[in-house]
């Protein structure tokens, strides 16, 4: 539950920072193809290391996956809970302003 | 309670993961560190230019090659430059970034061939010479004619002594006066020079400036030795220029059919180079791909799929080293220590006394009315360790096979006698329908059993490989190889490593988004750790086991006492955590949260 809670939460922000970044990254594209290139490579590069590399690192530190998943699950609960209650409190405040 | 919370926590994890050690898994790791290339070959300015340099000298009956450097190479070579101004104009992207491509064409006079006809040597073996960690091969002197002969990759020693030179053993050294001319394109508005000059072509005396140093570097050996076997395998030549610290002086070659001449050098300014000279064909077929470029996306596409259809010629030939157990491959037949197919000739043999094998490829005998030997090229692959296939492949093509088109090959035993196996890829990706020729005899009962566990011999297309291992292949095992048509299929594990490497185009966003990616891959990954393994070049694949799994076997109880006790540490500290996060979320007095409001 907690496991597929944090997939969506990370999922959703992966995906507003995409959409919020992607004028930026077409700009770089249009105008400056050659930072567009490094960017691609750059990223390619964290991709690399976001692979069963990550993995092997994670393993020198003998901490069982499952409890790695469960810190990094925490944490990501940690530190968007109370900005998701806070953006509920806010929503719910701006809808009765609203209907004022 | 919170001793409790402990106890508990590190009971349930001790239980949970005391006896979980995952099994290691081989994955091959290569980074992509040659962005220069693919920021060559994706700006379709410098494909404009190769094209059109293409276009006009194929034919001329220049011998001439393209480079392309990084940054103004008159610059770069000026040695009273600053570090800085060094660093500038030997860049490929400052030289981007300012207009500038940097290629150029080094076209050279064919007088100087005239002279030095191959053909026309006596005191020296007519053939080429590889090498491959310092021992060449060399052929016989059957060959005759023009070395049609267009290498794709090397493996090259990563020191730079002598032997390095050995690529092509040569007794003529280049004379330091033959005459060349070169024409350096910065833009697309120099392609003009090109017609200029080739209205009215002279010569420039006594350059010399074609001359490139085999630099190559144990890093560039990466990229070279990269497994062929798959589709993104990298054929390509990485040089430094002789002259100048550049770092790469990248060679894109021509992509067309190229006669190679390289000679080995002994002028005493040169360090440790290699002269390599071309003819270009009038038949273009030969591709060449500069480092990091997938061959079967932008190159081979260049020539139209049909190019690349695999024939039903295949033939795959397989040597265990218990000769009476041979297995003729499907097609052939068995006798008298040969297996014999219908499509064309190969023969292996081993000098008993030296203990070098022999490979001869026999294409016809002179007959000129088959088709492929004009239009098919060749690939052929020799591996000398299955274990280490990454870093000892030699890749090399024969194109145009001239009129006589025996081709033996000689595998010097003293090079490779560390080694146990040998494997031949044979490669027709021109999928020429008549493509038909004499009878393939492979003579293996004179090989030297002891020396090789297998030997594997078969054609390679495009889109089909298999590797059928160092052991005997099965028939189900021929049978999938000519039926696999799909490369996706294939089971090696470092193709599937390259498959989704990719440019992305939204590199920024992507980069911000890495640390969320990374804890997405975490939590949705299995765990398992892999193996990492490095090729390398004189010590095959280095493999890096998993840390955990090493300790593990010497010291299981300490490395149970130590998860059980980070275990329970973190599963504290989570637990607390959530509590204290739900007080927060639920504490009405909490200044924090005002979730009292809702």
């Amino acid at each position: 539950m907690i496991g597929a809670i944090g997939n969506i939460i990370l999922s959703f922000v992966i995906g507003i920072l995409n959409i919020i970044l992607i004028p930026l990254d077409l700009i770089v594209d249009s105008f400056i193809p050659s930072l567009s290139s490094a960017f691609g490579y750059v990223s390619n590069l964290i991709d690399t290391i976001i692979s069963p590399i990550s993995l092997y690192v994670l393993d020198t530190f003998m901490i069982p996956h499952e409890v790695i998943v469960l810190l990094f699950e925490f944490l990501i609960v940690k530190y968007t809970l109370p900005i998701t209650v806070s953006g509920i409190r806010y929503a719910l405040i701006w809808y009765h302003n609203l209907r004022i | 309670m919170k001793k409790i919370l402990y106890l508990i926590s590190s009971f349930v994890f001790f239980l949970v993961f005391s006896s979980n050690v995952n099994a290691n898994k081989v994955y091959s790791v290569r980074l992509n560190y040659d962005t220069f290339s693919q920021v060559l070959e994706s700006d379709s300015r410098y494909s404009t230019i190769i094209d059109y340099i293409n276009n006009k000298l194929r034919n001329s009956g220049y011998y001439y090659y393209i480079e392309s450097m990084r940054g103004n190479y008159n610059e770069c070579n000026n040695s009273n430059k600053t570090q800085a101004e060094y660093n500038n104009y030997c860049d490929l992207e400052y030289a981007q970034s300012h207009g500038g491509y940097r290629l150029r064409v080094i076209i050279i006079n064919p007088s100087y061939y005239s002279n030095d006809n191959p053909d026309t040597r006596t005191n020296d073996i007519p053939g080429f010479y590889f090498f491959i960690n310092g021992g060449p091969l060399i052929t016989n002197a059957s060959q005759s004619g023009w070395f049609t002969f267009a290498p794709v990759g090397f493996s090259f020693g990563s020191d730079t002594d002598s032997d390095d030179t050995k690529l092509i053993r040569q007794p003529y050294d280049m004379p330091n006066g033959h005459t060349t001319h070169i024409i350096e394109f910065n833009s697309v508005n120099d392609l003009s020079n090109l017609d200029s000059w080739l209205n009215n072509p002279v010569f420039d005396n006594g350059g010399a400036n074609f001359y490139h140093e085999v630099g190559y570097s144990r890093d560039n050996l990466g990229l070279l030795d990269y497994n062929p076997f798959n589709a993104n395998f990298t054929p390509m030549f990485i040089y430094k220029n002789f002259r100048s610290e550049c770092k790469y002086a990248y060679w894109l070659s021509t992509r067309y059919n190229t006669y190679f001449e390289l000679y080995k050098n002994n002028m005493t300014y040169y360090k440790g180079g290699t002269v390599h000279t071309f003819k270009i064909d009038s038949d273009p077929e030969f591709i060449m791909s500069d480092s990091s470029i997938p061959i079967d996306e932008p190159i081979i596409n260049n020539l139209g799929d049909d190019n690349f259809q695999i024939s039903s010629s295949q033939i795959l030939i397989s040597h265990s080293s218990a000769l009476s157990t041979i297995n003729c491959p499907l097609n052939t037949e068995f006798n008298n220590n040969f297996c014999y197919t219908n499509n064309s000739n190969y023969s292996i043999d081993s000098d008993i006394i030296t203990g070098n094998i022999f490979l001869t490829f026999d294409f016809g005998n002179g007959n000129t009315n088959v088709p492929y030997l004009s239009d098919n090229f060749y690939l052929f692959t020799f591996r000398t360790d299955s274990s280490i296939d990454l870093d000892i492949s030699h890749i090399f093509i024969y194109s145009g096979l001239s009129s006589n088109s025996r081709v033996p090959i000689r595998i010097n035993k003293f090079s490779y006698g560390a080694y146990t196996d040998y494997q031949v890829l044979f490669k027709s990706p021109s999928g020429s329908t008549s493509w038909s020729v004499n009878r393939v005899a492979i003579r293996l009962n004179s090989i030297n059993s002891s020396n090789l566990s297998s030997f594997y011999l078969g054609i390679y297309n495009k889109y089909t490989y298999k590797q059928v291992g160092t052991s005997e292949p099965s028939l189900s095992d021929l049978n999938n190889f000519y039926n696999n048509n799909s490369i996706d299929t294939t089971d090696n594990s470092s193709s599937s490593w390259f498959t989704g490497f990719h440019i992305n185009d939204r590199g920024l966003s992507s980069i911000i988004t890495a640390p969320f990616r990374y804890f997405r891959y975490i939590i949705n990954s299995n765990g398992v750790c892999s193996s990492l393994t490095l090729p390398t070049y004189y010590f095959g694949n280095i493999q890096l086991p998993c840390v955990q799994a090493i300790i593990y076997s010497k010291i299981p109880d300490i490395v149970i006492l130590y998860r059980v006790i980070m275990s329970g540490l973190i599963c504290y500290y989570v637990i607390v955590g959530y509590y204290k996060l739900a007080m927060v979320c639920f504490n009405p007095t909490d200044s924090r949260i005002e979730v009292v409001d809702l």
